[in-house]
Formats: structure tokens, sequence, C-alpha cells
């Protein structure tokens, strides 16, 4: 019972259960997300206090190690940003989405992202995925007076059941291959000798396919578009950075430690291509913001695959370094969409057309975070496309980067777009309704986010070094 | 912190000064930009009176940076790069005054922008880590991308877009060249370093060097540009405020070929040699193709961006010739196409200000009207032809030289070029300034302002001077391009194939280093 193992995942408990009674004492006139963002960020003074400490607890089923903490830390990073843009979100009615509910299940669900970067047990990796998935798809469906919404909450739960059933199904033929559900186990059984080779490796496929699933990685992915247009923007901003960075984290370890010799590469490298592909492509023709960022999303997920089949520790470190950056620009992408949705009540093309004359400083933030996405210095996507292209090239994987730069050129015309619209179209009656929105609280997230991905990227050193210091103890 | 980093970021940081000025006064926001623009080429003189000539990277700072991946903040200036900064802070001012009147609207991002274009620009002409370069490289896009896309004509968003995504495209496949090369450098184990001058003793196998060089020359040729990359170039002009085609013709496409002769070709020689015959043919196309293009244009810009493709052909042409007269020229056609397409673009701006359309048939015998105007478009024009006495037959002279002394049929398939040249701008000329006027609202237009003048006359002083003793600048440049020569020919000579072989003469290079007052160098014929 080492509880200095999970101590961040029981603060996080912690303010889970606080909110709760706090919304009753209040009765719901509160804006508690003031508190989760303060208990995340205890969390987070946890986690750097013990960041070089390797605490193995319950019986070796959870390790938190230089490894989770980077992860953890970013994993705190993208909800933190969330839970900034959903309480700006927050409209001061008792029956806001975004009351003690919402920041509880964000809450619960960062536990369960926790669990998965720490376990170190394919049972806890399972825990860890529904206590992970379950708050989202309630997240997702939480505006339950718009079909749309309660529409995306049912497809993530479909698909995200799905996708449970894959890993379940993985985990049981790892088991019956190894006998151990324990990740050191299941690697020395390996190294011991190839006994049961076929069925290990299927039982690794099934384990990969679950968590593609999760991360929305092409052909896994057609969940993400609905989901991400349906659901309450704050929720998205949420569903964008933290559990993907939990799911890779996890993948990581897994493909560098336990299923070190089992050839996952071609899966891997398959799903990279296709999800740079699908991403880039299909995004160039959505007019709506989030379906845009979904298709976005889907493009980065290849990018980071691309650092998962180099396969190496300067890929690893490369992959952390690149999700903090992903974490910063991709939640401030929706914490402006959240800002002009607030006020105008759409998320198309249209609603942002002109903003720059109206909203200079939102504008010149959501351009910021295109640039960022787009890949072009001197932001955090570039600092981290260029370590991930650079580890890749490395492994010799010239092909597939070649491919990922020429999709970063498609990408281009659709991040640009939205950038066209903000100062080169002329104003709509939406922009009009979107300058009236109220932007006290957005103004923290965009500027920290905006801070993040311009530090990042002009001075990348200190990150790229936490991150290769982090990773390199997984080898 | 030495000058050159004060060159590179005094202009960044008074744009987003400017940017947060509470002030909305016209008189502020331009007085600022113009004080701004105005040090930063007085503090790039000194860089003029400080070079040592021949002294290779000079002014150099060298900082980590991003040390686990070897990358530094290392600057540098010689003699390739030396005029090129000089250029670019001259013009930043004169783009900056002539938009006094031209820009009515988002002032402070509109002369922000500029600034900002003008620390990517230097700073790519200054890097000497090619990490630091790249980076400069594509920053330099987006102030270019707003300056188009929010000031510009009717399609400026075509126009800004296909601009960009093409520069895009081909520069993420140089980014791929670059960080393989680093890999390499390192010997593919994560120890590699982007500093620029190691790169040079690199040695990379010629199977490799094919690949790179096309890579970055796909990047370069795209910005110079090269017939057939040259699209958007057309496009871009046209709708660019006057200022941004002074900045884009003026310094901007210099970075293609400047990319040439500091990347491209010394890194890679043997991929230059593979790919020689290539960028040979698509240079005399895009001087005839240019140069036929603009005979039938009907606005005024337009005819300029396509005698710019015909011009930056020459420039190429002197590089390819790898020999010293020839590179050289390549050079100094450089600053003066600078120089006058610039104050080209400058003219046709003021001239759209006063009538608001740039249709060549929309004027007509408007020299009695406008007669300083008309004198001064006449001897920018004439120095664009390349008329003796002006700098642009000083350039065009020695490329030819070099040229025919490296490849004497495609040089005499480019002289078309020069004789198209005389015959589409002194077509231009009559059919805009001679003649009767046609159009009455012609008949009053007004004559250019002292403001206009002022712009004007340092670039009118330039051509002058050039065209009658370029011996500052070709001293200042000679001697950097002969060692870069000895570093571009230590692999193998470039040989021509036996139909296009220059029968051997007195080498230019001697008439030229004579000239000079120096013993003759190494001989220019292959």
């Amino acid at each position: 019972m080492n509880f200095a193992a999970i101590m961040p995942e029981i603060i996080l408990t912690a303010g889970l259960l606080f909110l709760m009674v706090m919304d009753v004492m209040t009765d719901g006139r509160r804006n508690l997300g003031w508190y989760a963002a303060l208990f995340i960020l205890a969390a987070g003074v946890a986690v750097v206090m013990q960041f070089d400490h390797i605490e193995l607890g319950f019986s070796g089923m959870v390790m938190s190690d230089r490894f989770a903490n980077l992860f953890r830390l970013i994993i705190y990073l993208g909800g933190f940003l969330a839970t900034l843009t959903a309480t700006a979100a927050w409209d001061g009615e008792a029956k806001s989405v975004f009351g003690a509910e919402f920041f509880s299940l964000l809450l619960a669900s960062m536990v369960g992202m926790d669990l998965l970067v720490i376990g170190a047990n394919l049972i806890v990796i399972f825990i860890g995925l529904e206590i992970l998935s379950l708050p989202l798809y309630a997240m997702a469906a939480g505006q339950t007076q718009s079909d749309e919404a309660v529409e995306a909450g049912a497809k993530y739960f479909l698909t995200g059941a799905f996708a449970s059933g894959f890993l379940l199904f993985g985990i049981a033929l790892v088991y019956g291959a190894t006998g151990s559900f324990a990740f050191e186990a299941i690697g020395n059984s390996y190294a011991a000798g190839p006994f049961s080779e076929p069925l290990l490796l299927a039982g690794g496929v099934l384990i990969l396919i679950g968590f593609f699933f999760k991360i929305a990685g092409v052909p896994f992915h057609a969940w993400a578009p609905d989901v991400y247009a349906g659901a309450p923007t704050p929720t998205v901003a949420f569903f964008a950075a933290a559990p993907k960075a939990a799911a890779v984290g996890l993948l990581l370890r897994l493909v560098l430690t336990t299923f070190a010799d089992l050839p996952l590469q071609t899966i891997i490298w398959w799903v990279s291509w296709l999800s740079m592909f699908v991403g880039n492509v299909w995004a160039l023709r959505q007019r709506d913001l989030k379906r845009l960022l979904a298709y976005s999303g889907i493009a980065h997920v290849g990018y980071v695959l691309v650092g998962l089949c180099a396969n190496g520790p300067g890929a690893a470190s490369s992959i952390g370094f690149y999700l903090m950056g992903y974490a910063a620009m991709s939640v401030g992408a929706f914490a402006v969409i959240a800002a002009v949705e607030k006020a105008g009540k759409a998320t198309t093309l249209d609603s942002v057309a002109g903003l720059g004359r109206r909203r200079p400083a939102i504008a010149a933030a959501l351009s910021l975070f295109m640039f960022a996405l787009t890949g072009i210095p001197p932001t955090a996507g570039f600092a981290g496309k260029f370590a991930l292209f650079s580890e890749a090239l490395k492994s010799g994987l010239l092909g597939l980067v070649i491919w990922a730069v020429l999709f970063s050129a498609v990408s281009v015309y659709y991040y640009l777009r939205v950038v066209v619209a903000i100062w080169m179209w002329p104003e709509t009656g939406e922009t009009a309704n979107a300058s009236r929105a109220g932007s006290g609280g957005y103004a923290v997230v965009l500027a920290l986010a905006a801070i993040i991905t311009l530090l990042l990227g002009i001075y990348p050193q200190p990150f790229l070094a936490l991150a290769a210091d982090s990773l390199v103890w997984l080898l | 912190m030495g000058i050159l980093s004060v060159l590179i970021f005094f202009p960044v940081l008074c744009g987003v000064a400017l940017l947060v000025w509470p002030g909305e006064r016209h008189a502020q926001i331009r007085g600022f930009a113009t004080v701004a623009s105005a040090v930063e080429f007085i503090v790039s003189l000194w860089l003029w009176f400080g070079f040592v000539p021949g002294g290779g990277f000079q002014f150099v700072e060298s900082l980590d940076w991003i040390s686990r991946y070897g990358i530094g903040y290392r600057v540098g200036v010689d003699g390739i790069s030396l005029l090129l900064v000089l250029l670019t802070t001259l013009l930043t001012v004169i783009a900056v005054v002539s938009s006094y009147s031209a820009i009515q609207t988002g002032r402070k991002g509109y002369y922000a922008s500029l600034l900002f274009l003008e620390t990517g620009v230097i700073g790519a002409f200054l890097a000497t880590d090619v990490f630091l370069f790249y980076v400069f490289w594509e920053v330099m896009l987006i102030p270019m991308y707003f300056l188009i896309g929010v000031w510009g004509g009717q399609r400026r968003i075509y126009a800004t877009v296909k601009f960009v995504l093409y520069t895009m495209a081909g520069s993420l496949l140089m980014l791929v060249a670059i960080l393989w090369t680093y890999q390499y450098s390192g010997g593919f184990s994560g120890h590699g370093t982007f500093n620029l001058l190691d790169w040079y003793g690199l040695g990379i196998p010629a199977s490799a060097q094919r690949w790179l060089f096309a890579a970055f020359a796909l990047a370069f040729a795209i910005k110079v540009p090269m017939f057939p990359f040259h699209t958007w170039l057309p496009d871009a002009h046209v709708e660019a405020p006057a200022a941004g085609s002074v900045m884009l013709a003026g310094v901007l496409l210099k970075l293609g070929a400047y990319g040439f002769l500091r990347f491209a070709i010394p890194l890679f020689p043997q991929g230059f040699e593979y790919f020689a015959d290539t960028l040979w043919i698509l240079s005399v196309i895009g001087i005839v193709y240019g140069a036929i293009m603009t005979l039938i244009q009907e606005d005024i810009k337009s005819l300029i961006a396509y005698s710019s493709v015909s011009h930056l052909g020459f420039v190429m042409l002197g590089i390819m010739a790898l020999n010293l007269v020839g590179a050289t020229g390549s050079l100094l056609q450089q600053i003066n196409h600078g120089i006058s397409t610039g104050a080209l673009f400058l003219l046709v701006g003021m001239i759209y200000e006063r009538r608001h359309t740039r249709k060549i048939a929309d004027y007509g015998g408007i020299f009695a009207v406008v007669p300083v105007f008309s004198i001064a478009f006449l001897i920018v024009a004439l120095s664009s032809i390349g008329l003796p006495g002006t700098n642009g037959f000083v350039g065009e002279f020695l490329i030819l030289l070099g040229a025919f002394n490296a490849r004497p049929i495609f040089a005499t398939i480019s002289t078309v070029g020069v004789i198209l040249a005389a015959g589409y701008m002194l077509w231009l000329v009559r059919r805009v300034f001679f003649g009767p006027v046609v159009h009455a609202v012609n008949e009053t237009i007004r004559d250019l302002t002292r403001r206009e003048l002022a712009t004007l006359i340092p670039l009118l002083a330039l051509i002058f001077w050039i065209g009658i003793y370029p011996r500052p600048f070709l001293d200042r440049i000679g001697p950097d391009l002969e060692s870069w020569l000895k570093r571009v020919r230590t692999v193998e000579m470039i040989k021509a194939p036996a139909w296009d072989r220059p029968t051997p003469f007195v080498p230019p290079e001697a008439v030229l280093s004579r000239a000079a007052g120096k013993t003759p160098g190494d001989g220019g014929t292959p």
C-alpha cells in the first residue's frame, strides 16, 4: 500500500468529492471551475515534488516513474486548460452544463487517464480506460436539451464500448499466451522464448486497436468528427488533448517495453499513414470549425504515430514534447471557438469571419494556434514536428516522413482558411454577435495557451531535455 | 549582443511595440514605423563600412540554442549576404514611406507586418545555422501572407493562399532534406549539428546528394521563381499592395537565388552536377518565356512580374555558370533587380493611387501631364533593360560573359531575353507615356509629390552609381565568391557536353581581376 505512488490521483479524487459537496452547499449558484483547476494544480505540484522517484505500489499494479510523471503533467496541462475553458463558459445559471457535475466528471476522467500511464498491469489499464471513458460519455451528452449532444454521447458510448471489447479480448489473449497480466511478466515470458507467438501477437494487436479507437487513429476514427461537432465545446477541448496524451503514453510503454519484441510496427505504420491522409484530406472540406479540428486531430495522431513507429528513446521523448505543445495549441483553439460560440451560438467559418476587426486579441490567438497546428515556426507545432520527424529519419522512416510533410503542406490550406476568414473575409451578422462575448475567463486560458505555444517553439531546449530525461528510463 | 542580432531583432521588437501602441493617429503610427526602419537602415550601414572583403563570415555570433539537436543561434555576414541585407533595409524604409497614403485601414498591422517581414528576411540572409535559416525562411511567409491577403486587391485571398501553399509545399520537402542531412552529420546516432560550416565538409555520398539537392532546389526554385514554378508570382504581385510588391520582388525572390548560392549548390555539388542541365534549360526557358509573356499582359504590374521571371532567369544563369564572372554578375544582378523592379513597382503604385487602374490601355500620352514621373519611369525602365551606364548593364553583361564561358549555346539563346526586354519595356513606355492623351481623366493627374520623389531618389542614385562605378560593390562580393567557387568545385569540375562546350579564350576572370588589381585567380573555363 504505497500511497505515494497514487498521491496525485488521491488529490484529484478529493477534488471531485469536494466539488460535489460544494455543489449541494452553494445550491449550484457558484462557478466551481476555479476549484477544479486548483485541485489539478495541486495534483501537478504533487507530481513535480516526486518527479524523480520511482514508486511501486499495490503489489506492482501501479508504477509511478518519471515516464508516468511526464505524461501526468501533460494530461494535467490539457485538463487544466480545458477546465479554465469550461469555467469561462459557465453562464451563471443554476442549471448550467458546466456546473459541479461537469467538473467532477472531468476530474474522475483524469484519474482514469493517470491510471493508464502509471498502470503496470493490464487489469489496471482496463479499469483506467473505463474510468477515463465513462465520464467522457456523460460529458459529451451533458447538454441534454441539445439533440446533437445526446447523439454525440450515444455515438461515443457505442464506439467506446466497442473499443473496450477489443481491449478486453486482447488482454484475454495475452493472458492466455503468457499467463500474466503484469507488464514485466509478459515481457519476460516472451523474452524467455516465443512459445505462443501468434496468440500474443493477436492480443497485442487487439490491445493496440482498442487504443487506436481512443485516440481516433484511422480507420478507427469515424466517431470523432460527430462527437466533436455535437458535444459542448469546452468538453471537446478536454477530449482533444488529455485522453490522447494518456492513451499515447500507454501505447509508448507497451510498444517500447512490454511488446518490444512483437512486430507491431507495421500496423502502427499503416494507421499513421492513413491518419495523416484521411485527417488532412477530409479536413479540407469542413466549414464547421469543430469538425475541422476533429479531422485535424486525426491528422495529428498520424504525426504522433510516426514517432511511435520510429520506436526508440529519442522518438519517445519527441512524442512527449510534441504532446505538450499539442495540448496547449489544440485546447487553445477550442477555447477561442468556445468564446465565439458562447456569443454567437455557431461554430462555422462564417461565425469567425472578420473577427480580426472586432476582437483582434482573440483573433490573433486563434491565428497563432492555427499556425502552430500547421507547424510554422516559431511555435510549438513546428518544434514538435521537427523533433518527431528528425527522430523518425534517424530510424530510417524516410518514406513516412515525406508522406507526413506532404500532408502537412495540404493542411496549410485548411488551417490558413480559418486565418483568412478571421482577417480577410467581410464581417457577417454572426461575427457581430461574437464580438459581444465576455472574455474575462477566456483571456486567462488563451494567454496561457499562447505563451506555452510560443515558449515551446522559441526555447524548446529545457522541455526537450525534460522529455528525454523522463523517457530514457523507459528502456 | 552583436550588431547582427540588433539588425535581426530590432524590427520585430518595433513591430510588437507598434501593435500594442495605444494611439490610433496615423501620423504617430507611420512616424514610428518610419523611424524604426530608418534606424535599422542606418545601423545596417555599419556593415558596409566595417566589412572586410574576403574575410569570410564576419560579425559572427554563436550561441547555444537547442543543444540537444546541435542547433545554435549562429549568424554571420559575408560578401554573398552583405549587399542583400543592405538592400533589404533600404527597401523596407522605402516601402514604409511609400505607403503613407496608399494604406487606409489597419495601419498598425500593416506597418508591423512590414517590420516583421524585415526581421524574417534579414534573419534568413544572416543565418549560418541551417535550422535557424529554416525558421526565418518560414517565418517571413506569415507577414507577407497578411500583406497580400489583408491589404491587397480584388483577388487577394486567392493570390495569398496560392503564394503560401506553393512556398510551403516546396519548403517542407526541404525540411526533410535538412533533417536527413542533420542525421547524416551525426552518423544517424542523434549527435549531429546544424552548423552550416560543418555541413560544407560532410562529404555526402553522391546518390544521396541527388535527392537532397532536388529537395532544396525545389524550395528555392519556387521562391526564385524558376519556370515552371512561377505561376504564383504574377498573381501575388498583381494583388499585393505596392509596398508588398516592392518587398516581394526586391528581397523575397532573392532568397531563392541566395539559397542556391549558400545552400543547395555548395552543400550538394554532385547533386547539382546531376541536375545542372535541367536547371540550365529551365533558366533559359524562364528567360525567354517570361519575356514573351510580358508582351501579352494588359496590366502593368503583371507585365513587370513576368519581366521578373525573365530577369531572375538571368540571375540563375550566372550562378550556374560556376565561374567568377557569372557568379559576381548574378549577385550584382540580384541587387540590381531589387533596385529596378522595386522602383518600377513603386512607380506603378504611385500612378495607381492617382487613377485606380493599372491597365495599360487606360493610360497613354501622360508624359506631358506628369513629366517628372515619366522621366523617373523611363530611367528605371532603361536600367531594367540594361542600358550601358545603368546598373542593369553591368549585371547582365557579367552574367552573359560568364554564361558564354560555360555553355555558349544556352547563353546565346538567352540573349534573346535581352532583346525582348528592350522590346517590351520600351513598348510599355510608348503605350503609357507617349502619343496623344487618349482618356480625358488622365489630363489632371498630379505629378510626383516630394515624399514620393524622396522614395525614388535613393534608387535612382543607386542605378547610376552601380552603372557607372560598380567597383565598391564588386570588391565586396568578389573575394567571397572566389572561395565559394573553390568550395563548389572541389569535387569535380562540371563538364559541359560536347555539343555545348566553350572554345577557350582569355578567361574573363583574368580581365576582371586585372581590373581589380589582382593576379588572375582560378580559371573560368571548365
